[in-house]
């Protein structure tokens, strides 16, 4: 693997840094406050200290492009934050006892989860506690949980039948050492890709959800609020909408190359393989 | 010190050890030999708890004062590590390949109660103890980096970290080089407190044990000192087994078994080699037991 740069890894982690860059340079600095009104801007066209232009209330597009990043990343790490503290313990029980009552219960309810969408239960979180940032992000986190049971699950049972478990069982290693010390070192690799993948859907989601109103709220800038209020001006103004559009999809992008680069990377499979094609220490006698 | 007594390891409806005793005394060496689907692995699993799901095991062995099978999994995993632990048969698997050497020939010890700088200590003593080279630098190796043979070597240092009473070495050299496998074999013989030694290589078991026990479809067919095992058999099978491992003269042919070993749970009632046994009678449909002192053997139409 060394000496091959991997292309997808390589694209993904630079749209992902640009976001992750744009997010961190907007908590001290913005070309305009990107809340400002200020009718005398109306639909300013982009040019002279205005990169993008400004929206329909004045207010200018890249600062807001730069402060929905910050928005953008807080629901994809809370979200994936949520999925993964609750996913991944489920998943490792679930694989470290697969024949009993309750990995089967973990795993029907997670099943019962995995069918109901996840923007439905956004909303119905929105309507019955408020809509708002964080309804969203525990709605689109509680409803990424069964994709990471799953997959801890998947990798925990391919790990636990390996001589190594064994040995530490033989050593008299306990259930529970034994998951923090061999298994979730050695499943790790395939949660990071998971963890990518998860934050580009945690992103559409949220962006889904604030077009929707169900999202970020006013003023705090938002990707998908950008889109829904430029929506009437499509016709019109078709960059007010492009802008926040190529974000989100740059964003996803990066996110989604990323996961792909990384399990291509990571993955135990292919490590496999490459570890084979070492010159091999000794070979069988029978 | 450790006593095996009607053993009995079944799978939902098939038996897959029958009725197994044996005893070894402290010091000695045991070897058990076999092809594969006989049974030994899961015997010496069975005496470390560790059968995989849905099997499960009857009868008695004791370690000492201590019960090891029949009792449930938390009163014996203070005894797995301590007083007897076990050597895998593949080297490549065996060790955590996100940890280094060092952590893991310590942590074996750190979980019994031993402090984290002392288990260090000892931990690089160990590696200098089963003839790694240069230790220090092994200690900070992670798996990926050693030999299979270096490997099969720290799961040895591994398993005798405790000061086990009894060690168990499950094939711990098929997977290795023949001169690897001869210096590996030389250092268990050396190392081991008493040894429970399975393999179907008749040549290794020869050159580390000094009583075997030759199992065949789940039972002990056969037992005795290894000498009079292997100069005159008296079961049929193991007879068979000596005579195909000999070598022929070129253009001759091998001696061989024939037939080939059942499926488990499809071995024939009676004697479970019968339908392999040139010297079969209907005397065979009944179970033989295991009879003589020293030299036993389970076979109605014994050799000589």
């Amino acid at each position: 693997m060394k000496g091959r740069v991997n292309v997808a890894l390589l694209v993904g982690a630079v749209l992902v840094a640009l976001v992750g860059l744009a997010a961190v340079v907007s908590f001290f600095w913005t070309p305009h406050d990107p809340t400002l009104v200020d009718a005398a801007r109306k639909l300013r066209e982009p040019g002279g200290g205005y990169l993008l232009g400004a929206d329909k209330f004045g207010r200018d597009t890249f600062s807001q492009l730069m402060v929905g990043a910050r928005t953008t990343l807080y629901v994809g790490i809370v979200a994936v934050g949520i999925a993964a503290v609750l996913g991944v313990p489920l998943g490792m029980v679930a694989g470290m006892t697969p024949r009993g009552w309750l990995s089967e219960l973990i795993m029907r309810v997670n099943d019962l989860v995995f069918a109901f969408p996840a923007l439905l239960l956004a909303v119905m979180l929105g309507a019955v506690y408020g809509a708002g940032t964080l309804t969203a992000m525990i709605a689109i986190g509680v409803a990424t949980v069964p994709a990471f049971a799953r997959v801890t699950r998947a990798a925990t049972l391919q790990v636990m039948v390996t001589d190594y478990i064994l040995a530490a069982r033989a050593a008299g290693r306990r259930r529970p050492a034994i998951a923090v010390r061999h298994v979730l070192p050695n499943i790790s690799s395939m949660l990071i890709v998971q963890a990518s993948v998860s934050f580009a859907i945690a992103i559409l989601a949220e962006a889904a959800l604030s077009f929707l109103g169900f999202g970020t709220r006013p003023p705090t800038p938002s990707w998908g609020r950008m889109l829904q209020e430029s929506q009437e001006l499509l016709f019109s103004t078709p960059r007010l909408a492009l802008w926040p559009g190529l974000a989100i999809a740059l964003a996803v992008l990066g996110f989604n190359l990323l996961g792909d680069g990384l399990r291509d990377y990571l993955d135990p499979r292919l490590r496999r393989i490459r570890e084979q094609a070492e010159p091999p220490a000794n070979g069988a006698t029978r | 010190m450790l006593s095996v007594d009607g053993l009995t390891v079944r799978a939902d409806s098939a038996e897959l050890v029958h009725q197994v005793s044996f005893a070894i005394a402290p010091g000695e060496r045991v070897g058990l030999i076999g092809e594969s689907g006989s049974g030994k692995s899961l015997t010496a699993l069975s005496l470390m708890g560790l059968l995989p799901e849905g099997v499960t095991a009857s009868g008695t062995a004791r370690l000492g004062e201590r019960d090891l099978v029949g009792v449930p999994e938390s009163r014996i995993k203070d005894l797995r590590g301590r007083e007897l632990s076990m050597v895998f048969q593949e080297p490549m698997t065996a060790l955590n390949p996100l940890m280094r050497i060092g952590a893991q020939v310590a942590e074996v010890m750190t979980l019994h109660g031993r402090s984290s700088p002392e288990a260090r200590a000892r931990a690089l003593d160990l590696l200098g103890r089963v003839r790694l080279p240069d230790p220090e630098q092994i200690f900070r190796a992670y798996p990926h980096q050693l030999s299979g043979g270096q490997r099969q070597r720290v799961m040895l240092a591994i398993a005798l970290a405790n000061e086990p009473r009894l060690l168990i070495c499950d094939e711990p050299t098929t997977a290795l080089d023949v001169t690897v496998q001869k210096q590996m074999l030389e250092l268990i013989a050396e190392v081991a407190p008493a040894l429970l030694f399975i393999t179907h290589d008749l040549a290794v078991v020869a050159s580390v044990c000094e009583r075997v026990l030759v199992m065949y479809g789940g039972r002990v067919v056969e037992s005795g000192p290894i000498r009079e095992v292997f100069t005159r058999p008296r079961h049929r099978y193991t007879e068979g087994l000596l005579a195909a491992s000999k070598l022929t003269p070129r253009g001759t042919r091998l001696p061989t078994i024939q037939g080939n070993v059942p499926p488990a749970g499809h071995f024939p009632d009676g004697c479970v080699f019968r339908n392999r046994c040139p010297q079969a009678t209907t005397a065979c449909e009944q179970v033989p037991a295991l009879t003589g002192d020293g030299h036993a053997h389970a076979c109605w139409h014994p050799a000589d």
